[in-house]
């Protein structure tokens, strides 16, 4: 395959179509809504998932791949020996999972899946794992698809061969176990490169919110995770191509990572918390997916790719950015800083985005947690090496596919200006993305 | 010559209301296969009618009775074609003293249609209101002294009423066109308005209050079945159609959100782009209405706007609001609420403005107070409104105004003569008055796409984006006549496109019919001789040159009121780049494209005329 070719979010000629397609109008015109058939919560959930499950499929179609990652395998086979043992079913395991599900690994699994042929997915893992999963799913059914040319929406009739596919989120911050997203890295190309492939037929049929599946999750992770949620959660509900389903999605996770993210991160063991955020971020995830991310997650995707920074830290430091920016075209940051406690009675708007912004920062930092480039501590990035890599991180996320759905049109310059603003995160340098 | 013509009534009908003189002529077949109908056809027999004297004496005084006022129909105009109710009125335009025009859609096209005639020529003026009343080729000048002062929905309700005929169709003027604001518009069918070129002061000074139509006159069509068959096709076409599809659900709304991906819409007098008008799209609108839609007749798209909104406690129907009067009383006032926008909106219908012109004029006023030009000037013009009032975003301010530009009160006076005169009395820099040739520069913005900064610069009228859509090129919503969507930002090479366009909107306007379903030039041909049998129009080429003919009769007669290529430009205030924004360092001034037009239009440089080469070449005499 020739390097010249480009996802379908990077050919010229469709990018009006699709900055055109995240008006509000388009919304009016164009929009499914798409979440998992059954999620199961509560501490019985698993139970309730295995008895689902055992009921579906009749003996001789008991077949299930797990997929899961090295370091969590023992998670995954605990699942396996549980619905072998309660259930009867055959289990295969697949491990190579790798970040960004680079295409030789999925194909690894599609053969597992040639040869065992299982008849559901099950992903135990966080947000690579379950996209593993999508991307396998997705091969095992249509080997020929072409990556970089399943222009939204396309539909592909998938689950001819695999009757379910199941996320079982070990994080609670991706809500992949709730979208219809997976990010796949071309390896047909050279050099090779990252899609994001989005199907409403990759939406997981089924999703099991567990505490026990998050509980080991140490308190940075937590963190990290949990600011993923919340980006997703603000940054969408910020986007004017939000419906009145993804609004109610998206503001409630936001109450409830306010409420409970501080409470997960201080305390491992709060299960009360643990399972919350696990609710938080499946409800952002349904939020987000039935839309698309902010911007944020572009920088974030750059930055992260460039300076091997964790998902939810990347796009978390553009966040408070994000939102000023799309501020300046959009006035749905006054219902998210009625959320964070700022009273917006009589008040200029200038006003309200400030203490919004302010109280983003403080939130961020009650829990101990880098919002700005500056604050990171493991890498440290001084302002040098971060301008050195500026004309790299402008390229990267101007390619990205959450520009074309920002409310307001980004330029090569204002993503310079967005990522020289998350240096540090001054309340005045953000507050001058909404001035000008 | 034929000996019948086809797909016309055949009949032009001179009124002199100067001495209620009716004189009925033939429509001469070469001119009509020549010029066709509606604008072209006006546009010829206004430059047939006037005398350089005449030319001279309207330079002088456009309101002055000789201004022949001319309502036309064509020959698609209800016909099986998709979206035909649409109707022309011509007359030199008393806001830009140049060739004016202005088409409106509704019930009203189809009764003018059916009158029996083809043209209505008004010349003269009248001592004392009056209204005409055609019924079936019987044409009466009947008293409208009880109609003067009342505004468009109680005229059109008196005249229905008095003639015990509630099927009578009306273009009426309001109050506006009764006191002569330049931008006074006509208004059909309750709220269908042809607001553009304020040919409603026409109206108003002839004291003509209506033009009432009970017509079923019968028309010939050369070949029925065809017309039928490629009408069907086309509506299938139509019907399939995503853009129309989103005129259907959104109305002209539709252009909002998107319009903001561009950097189109403009705000704050053609200083900002980014904005929030997430509260200003057409599914807003219906998430906080209640919103039916309006279709004129035969219509399938449907895209106006019934809107109900609460007035002094009684639930009000309002037609509209569209995109342009979104913009006119919402962004470019600095008012990103729906409220305020329907209420000017209703004003505007009832008392006969046109949108457009009258919210640049306001925005043109808060400009200057807010920049700290022209202050004592303008506080000597002030009544009942203090200075600290003349803000962005004052909603009870703009409705105040444009009651005052409705009596002409006050600043209203000065306001009520558009942005060109505005500059011109208040004597601030004319580059900031935003207008072409005196007509107002509506919502598209030029510096977010460049064809249509050149569309402006050249139409016929001055800034309309009617004639000469060519940001729907670019946002990829047109397709015809190979004209392929670029990069809004570039137009170096496309300037023939965009005289295309400007061409082809004159075929709509000649044959009447409305632009939003965009039928393409091949299938226009086909109708027009399934209509006509004008064996020349059915050749794509020969009838762009109709339009094309259209294009540079309506020149030359500009020219003769004083039009130069001095005037073919946009002023500072819209031409300007940004400093923020998607549109950040575009200026649109493209003087290089507008002497590649000339060549390619063989207009002369220096005087703006069109050459006599090419003049002879369409026949134009």
């Amino acid at each position: 395959m020739s390097d010249e070719e480009f996802a379908w979010y990077e050919d010229p000629a469709v990018e009006y179509l699709y900055l055109a397609s995240s008006t509000k109008n388009m919304r009016g015109y164009h929009a499914p809504i798409v979440s998992p058939k059954i999620t199961f919560t509560g501490t019985n959930s698993f139970i309730d998932f295995a008895n689902f499950i055992g009921s579906y499929f009749g003996a001789e179609d008991k077949r299930l791949l797990i997929v899961v990652d090295k370091e969590l395998r023992k998670k995954g086979e605990d699942v396996g020996t549980r619905l072998a043992e309660m259930k009867g079913f055959q289990i295969q395991i697949f491990d190579n999972v790798l970040p960004d599900a680079p295409k030789y690994t999925l194909m690894e699994g599609v053969k597992i899946c040639e040869e065992f042929q299982p008849k559901a997915i099950i992903a135990v893992g966080g947000g690579s794992t379950i996209d593993t999963a999508k991307g396998v799913f997705l091969l095992y059914e249509k080997p020929q698809v072409n990556l970089n040319n399943l222009m939204i929406p396309t539909y592909l009739g998938l689950r001819k061969k695999i009757n379910l596919l199941i996320a079982i989120p070990t994080t609670s911050g991706t809500g992949s176990e709730a979208t219809t997203t997976t990010v796949i890295t071309d390896t047909d190309r050279k050099p090779p490169k990252k899609t994001a492939v989005t199907l409403y037929e990759l939406c997981p049929d089924i999703a099991v919110l567990h505490y026990d599946f998050v509980k080991s999750m140490p308190p940075e992770l937590t963190a990290g995770t949990g600011m993923d949620a919340l980006s997703h959660a603000l940054g969408a509900y910020m986007l004017t191509m939000s419906n009145i389903y993804t609004d109610m999605h998206n503001l409630k996770a936001t109450e409830l990572i306010l409420e409970f993210l501080p409470r997960s991160v201080k305390r491992a063991n709060d299960m009360e918390a643990r399972e919350k955020m696990l609710l938080a971020a499946y409800i952002a995830g349904v939020g987000f997916s039935n839309m698309v991310t902010n911007f944020e997650h572009g920088l974030g995707h750059s930055f992260g790719a460039i300076f091997h920074i964790h998902h939810g830290v990347a796009v978390g430091i553009f966040l408070p950015a994000a939102i000023a920016f799309q501020a300046k075209v959009s006035k749905r940051f006054i219902d998210i800083a009625a959320l964070f406690g700022v009273d917006i009675n009589e008040k200029e708007d200038d006003k309200i985005l400030r203490e919004l912004l302010e109280k983003i920062l403080e939130f961020v930092h009650s829990f101990d947690f880098p919002i700005s480039v500056k604050e990171l501590k493991n890498p440290e990035i001084s302002y040098e090496e971060y301008m050195k890599e500026m004309d790299q991180l402008v390229k990267y996320a101007y390619k990205d596919v959450t520009r074309l759905f920002s409310t307001r049109r980004l330029t090569l310059s204002q993503v310079q200006r967005l990522f020289e603003v998350g240096f540090e995160n001054k309340i005045e340098d953000l507050m001058d993305l909404f001035y000008n | 010559m034929p000996d019948q013509l086809y797909g016309y009534n055949g009949k032009v009908v001179h009124i002199n209301l100067n001495n209620s003189q009716l004189d009925i002529s033939d429509l001469d077949p070469i001119v009509a296969e020549q010029y066709i109908g509606g604008v072209g056809l006006s546009a010829k027999l206004t430059y047939d009618l006037l005398t350089e004297e005449d030319y001279y004496k309207l330079k002088e005084n456009p309101l002055n009775e000789i201004n022949p006022l001319i309502f036309a129909t064509g020959p698609l105009t209800g016909t099986s074609t998709p979206s035909s109710s649409r109707y022309s009125i011509t007359a030199i335009s008393p806001l830009t003293g140049i060739w004016g025009e202005s088409t409106s859609g509704g019930f009203f096209p189809i009764a003018l249609r059916r009158s029996g005639y083809d043209a209505i020529i008004i010349k003269g003026e009248s001592d004392h209101p009056i209204y005409l009343l055609l019924d079936n080729n019987q044409i009466k000048i009947k008293d409208a002294t009880h109609l003067w002062t009342k505004n468009t929905y109680e005229t059109i309700e008196c005249i229905r009423h008095e003639n015990d005929n509630p099927k009578l169709r009306i273009a009426c003027i309001g109050k506006a066109g009764e006191s002569q604001v330049s931008y006074a518009a006509i208004i059909n069918d309750e709220g269908r308005a042809a607001g553009r070129c304020g040919i409603g002061a026409i109206m108003g000074a002839k004291k003509l209050k209506a033009l009432a139509i009970s017509g079923s006159n019968p028309i010939k069509y050369k070949n029925n079945d065809s017309l039928v068959k490629n009408s069907k096709t086309i509506l299938g076409m139509v019907s399939t159609s995503f853009g129309v599809q989103f005129y259907s659900h959104y109305g002209t709304l539709s252009g909002m959100d998107i319009g903001m991906v561009y950097g189109d819409v403009p705000g704050y007098y053609f200083t900002k782009n980014e904005f929030p008008i997430e509260n200003l799209t057409g599914l807003a609108l219906k998430e906080q209405y209640p919103v039916l839609s309006y279709a004129c007749a035969g219509c399938t798209i449907a895209c106006g706007r019934r809107t109900y909104i609460d007035l002094d406690h009684k639930e009000t129907e309002i037609n509209g609001p569209e995109y342009e009067t979104t913009v006119a009383f919402g962004p470019i006032l600095g008012i990103f609420n729906f409220d305020s926008i329907i209420k000017a909106n209703y004003l505007c219908n009832r008392e006969g403005l046109d949108t457009i012109s009258c919210g640049v004029s306001i925005a043109f006023l808060i400009y200057l107070v807010e920049n700290k030009v022209a202050l004592n000037e303008i506080s000597q013009l002030l009544t009942d409104i203090k200075m600290e009032e003349i803000r962005w975003g004052n909603e009870h301010l703009v409705l105040k105004l444009i009651d005052k530009i409705i009596e002409r009160e006050d600043i209203g006076e000065v306001l009520a003569k558009g942005t060109k005169k505005i500059a011109e009395i208040l004597n601030v820099n004319p580059e900031l008055a935003a207008h072409v040739k005196g007509l107002e520069v509506p919502f598209h913005d030029p510096r977010a796409n460049l064809g249509q900064a050149l569309s402006y610069m050249t139409c016929c009228v001055g800034a309309n984006h009617c004639k000469g859509d060519f940001y729907l090129v670019d946002w990829g919503q047109t397709s015809y006549m190979k004209i392929k969507r670029d990069d809004p930002l570039k137009i170096n090479g496309r300037e023939i496109s965009v005289i295309n366009m400007q061409d082809m909107a004159n075929i709509y306007d000649s044959a009447v019919i409305c632009s939003v379903p965009k039928i393409n030039e091949k299938f226009m041909s086909k109708l027009i001789q399934a209509s006509t049998g004008f064996d020349s129009l059915g050749s794509v080429k020969k009838l762009l040159v109709a339009g094309e003919r259209a294009t540079n009769l309506k020149r030359v007669i500009s020219c003769k009121l004083g039009c130069s290529r001095a005037d073919d430009i946009l002023r500072d205030i819209n031409s300007t780049a940004l400093k923020t924004g998607v549109t950040t360092g575009i200026n649109a001034k493209l003087t290089d494209n507008l002497k590649k037009y000339y060549e390619i239009r063989k207009w002369d440089w220096e005087t703006g005329w069109p050459s006599e080469e090419k003049l002879k070449e369409l026949n134009i005499t």
